[in-house]
């Protein structure tokens, strides 16, 4: 791309910019340097020196503590991979397919439909009667659904894809694809969906963050380790450190091992496992998400 | 009907045969338990561990399985335990037990959440007791317990099953420990014995300022008197002869055990003085600047060399608990006569859901649990060889990373049972019954304050409580003006409301007496 002369900044100010941005970067990298400086520290040695950026002594004692049990990370870690992927195809799909009626002018029970799911983003039955749905009509309690039905409609987004259709996809062009002889599925999956691609993309990536960061369904349904989420898994050994050194006086006999633990190096490990993923995955998503956007923002 | 009448009928009999063939002795872990089903088996005493007496008895079983939910873990290794267990349990009471733990984070609220939504489940470690008993959420034991627990009701203490009684009925079987608590020091024994202090000569909190300033003077790296957000001194009470009666423990209404009147502790003239104590000390430098606010755990600072000394709850175990979490030797002071109040027995318990489908079973397993030694160890220290090896008769060392080591003895059943930890005192039977022995029982054990009405000046009162107390402790300001910031605060918020409803409560419990 060529370099348009009006808008080229002058030497000076880029100069300028390019120390703010500069100063702005490391102010974001610094806390992430600390926090790794800190997660390699000895634990004494921060009891006794505070945070440092040079520790005084190393100790890779907080990582081997995590990884102590590497498959149950690795597990996290597919089941987490598992439940984005799934998850959000599934409900990619499932509110499309629910937006797409409620979206036609020519669908009899629209109003209904809408009014439903508008309804339930306003009101909600709380907690307790949303928990006996699931273990006991549904049953899904430690089971690897539970961590992706209760996910899978967002009145949010069905209304955001609803609104989309109807602004992107003329009328005409539906009823165009009618006489042609298509029917509603071929309608939806041929016309309708190519051209809605930004806001299945959008709504993709707002369910792919809910997915994986999500760590409460794991917390409410799930007792066995196989099926925690790596977002629970960390925030379960975060509290686990953090209670059994608030309340030592309980710890006895064969919890003495996990009275041991350094809490604060721990903390910091965890923090740094936990970005991993969103580090690497982001940029990749960013991409798209941009994309998304803006084609939405010219065609729409 | 009858037919099942009959066959109990038959049943008992055979067992009294059994009894009185094998004759009465052994009190404990030999017993087998009384089956279930009839009336009439319930007059059945525990029969001996006659092979075939047994197996006519867990014929009349048909095969159940119990829920049991406890704190801590998941453990990886759970269901390993769990098919240990259910083999040995099939000759017993013909059930299997599925372990469900919660984890550390919140397991309250998930219980709660099982409650409120009614889901079948059978045992449960008793969060929340009060709320939970009062609102019905247990089933009242009184007569499982007496019908299928004998043996625990025997030995068990009555002053723990009177303080897991609301409302006239027993709603949980607590574990068997140490009763009550009291609070005391864990001193560095190298610092002790290098300037030869005499431990045993402390009586309260003020007695330890000879030492602070030895220390101030002798060892400039260590903080003498070395606090943080969570332990400050307020562990000390300066009544020694009251209660912390309020539902909440975090606010101030102490009841006066020789007047039986509650009063607010922050408003006479014994705490004042108290906090310009520290308040002096924090000026003489022997506490740290950030006291309020520090975040740095006892054991570690001990460990480190920033302190040398601990102090809060300690059991009689103590000993060995802190020179295991300090690493290095470490030697106890007690304060106060053990107190045995409703709410340090309350610590631990097991309650049977109301939504349980097998009541009687669960008592069983829970009888079990009190008095049989290969099921509990089974339970709290996983299988011999895979969790821990034994190094001694009743001495084990745990492997390490063997996936099963969360469910402690203190959560459940008779921790005397337990074999002993290998770093643990070999004395630990004869110091837990010396415990008990020296333990003073509160005048008022059994009451307990139902906090409705007063449920919102609580919360208020457990805000402003919070905001001053670590800045009151750490002496970091003049107590004066604070206290009486404080107290006028308190007394907006509603504190004499509190203290009159707790009063009340308080009188017609004595009244009922």
């Amino acid at each position: 791309m060529e370099p348009v002369t009006n808008n080229e900044i002058s030497r000076p100010t880029n100069i300028i910019l390019h120390i703010i941005f500069i100063i702005l970067s490391i102010t974001c990298l610094l806390p992430i340097v600390l926090v790794f400086m800190i997660s390699i520290t000895d634990y004494d040695s921060i009891v006794l020196n505070g945070y440092q950026f040079i520790p005084e002594k190393l100790s890779l004692e907080a990582y081997a503590y995590i990884f102590k049990d590497y498959t149950v990370i690795v597990k996290a870690y597919g089941v987490s991979i598992f439940v984005t992927v799934a998850g959000t195809l599934l409900s990619v799909f499932i509110s499309s397919l629910y937006a797409y009626p409620i979206s036609r002018a020519d669908f009899k029970y629209r109003g209904f439909f809408a009014f439903l799911i508008f309804f339930t983003m306003l009101f909600g039955g709380g907690l307790v009667p949303w928990y006996m749905v699931y273990t006991q009509v549904l049953d899904l309690k430690n089971s690897i659904w539970a961590l992706i039905v209760p996910m899978l409609l967002s009145p949010f987004n069905v209304l955001i894809m609803k609104t989309y259709f109807q602004m992107s996809v003329p009328p005409a062009l539906i009823e165009a694809s009618k006489i042609d002889g298509a029917g509603e599925l071929r309608t939806f999956f041929r016309i309708v969906f190519p051209l809605s691609l930004p806001v299945f993309a959008t709504i993709g990536l707002f369910n792919t963050l809910h997915y994986w960061n999500d760590w409460f369904n794991s917390m409410i349904f799930i007792t066995d380790t196989d099926l925690y989420s790596l977002q629970y898994l960390m925030y379960k050994m975060i509290s686990q450190a953090d209670y059994l050194s608030r309340n030592r006086a309980l710890i006895q006999g064969s919890a003495t091992e996990l009275a041991k633990l350094p809490g604060e190096t721990i903390r910091m490990a965890m923090a740094l496992i936990g970005i991993g993923p969103i580090v690497l995955a982001y940029p990749f998503f960013q991409r798209y998400f941009i994309k998304g956007l803006t084609l939405g923002s010219i065609k729409g | 009907m009858a037919g099942k009448k009959g066959t109990g009928l038959l049943l008992s009999l055979v067992l009294l045969i059994g009894l009185s063939l094998s004759g009465c002795g052994g009190n404990n872990s030999n017993n087998e338990v009384a089956p279930t089903g009839t009336q009439a088996d319930s007059t059945a005493a525990p029969a001996a561990s006659d092979k075939a007496v047994a197996t006519e008895k867990t014929n009349e079983l048909e095969q159940v399985e119990l829920s049991l939910y406890l704190p801590g873990g998941p453990d990886k290794d759970v269901a390993s335990v769990e098919q240990a267990i259910n083999e040995y349990l099939k000759d017993k009471i013909n059930a299997t037990i599925k372990i469900n733990q919660l984890s550390w984070d919140k397991p309250a609220d998930k219980v709660n959440l099982m409650i409120q939504s009614g889901e079948v489940f059978d045992m449960v470690y008793t969060w929340n007791f009060m709320t939970n008993a009062a609102k019905g959420a247990y089933l009242p034991l009184e007569e499982l317990l007496d019908t299928y627990a004998k043996e625990t009701k025997a030995q068990i203490n009555p002053a723990y099953l009177q303080a897991a009684t609301v409302n006239g009925h027993l709603y949980a079987v607590p574990t068997e420990k140490e009763l009550g608590q009291s609070v005391g020091f864990a001193f560095d024994k190298a610092i002790v014995d290098k300037y030869g202090f005499d431990v045993n000569s402390i009586k309260k909190l003020e007695d330890i300022e000879p030492m602070l300033k030895t220390i101030k003077e002798k060892e400039p790296a260590i903080t003498p008197l070395f606090m943080n957000h969570t332990d400050s001194l307020n562990w000390f009470t300066v009544y020694p002869d009251s209660e912390d009666l309020d539902g909440s423990n975090e606010i101030p209404t102490l009841l006066d055990y020789k007047t039986m009147k509650v009063f607010n502790e922050y408003d006479t003239p014994e705490i004042l003085a108290r906090l310009k104590l520290i308040r002096e000390w924090y000026k003489a430098g022997y506490i740290n600047k950030n006291g309020a606010t520090d975040k740095t755990e006892l054991k570690d600072a001990v460990k480190s060399g920033k302190a040398w000394f601990t102090y809060g709850n300690m059991n009689p175990t103590s000993t060995n608990d802190w020179t295991r979490l300090a690493e290095k030797p470490m030697v106890i002071k007690t304060l106060l006569p053990v107190q045995v109040s409703t709410k340090s027995l309350q610590g631990s318990m097991l309650a049977i859901s109301r939504t349980s489908k097998n009541p009687e079973r669960a008592m069983m397993f829970m009888n079990l649990i009190h008095t049989d030694p290969v099921l509990y160890n089974l339970l709290t220290f996983g299988i011999e060889g895979k969790h821990y090896k034994k190094v001694g008769d009743n001495t084990v060392e745990f492997i390490p990373d063997s996936g099963y080591n969360s469910v402690s003895s203190w959560m459940i059943g008779n921790v005397l049972l337990n074999y002993l930890n290998k770093d643990e005192d070999p004395k630990r039977v004869q110091l837990y019954t010396d415990w008990n022995k020296n333990s003073k029982v509160s005048p008022v054990i059994g009451f307990v304050f139902d906090s409705t009405k007063v449920q919102s000046q609580i919360g208020a009162l457990i805000n402003i409580t919070k905001q001053y107390k670590n800045t009151l402790y750490s002496g970091e300001k003049d107590p004066e003006p604070i206290l009486k910031e404080m107290n006028s605060k308190l007394k907006a918020a509603g504190l004499d409301a509190v203290i009159s409803e707790i009063q009340s409560q308080m009188d017609a419990f004595l009244a009922a007496k």
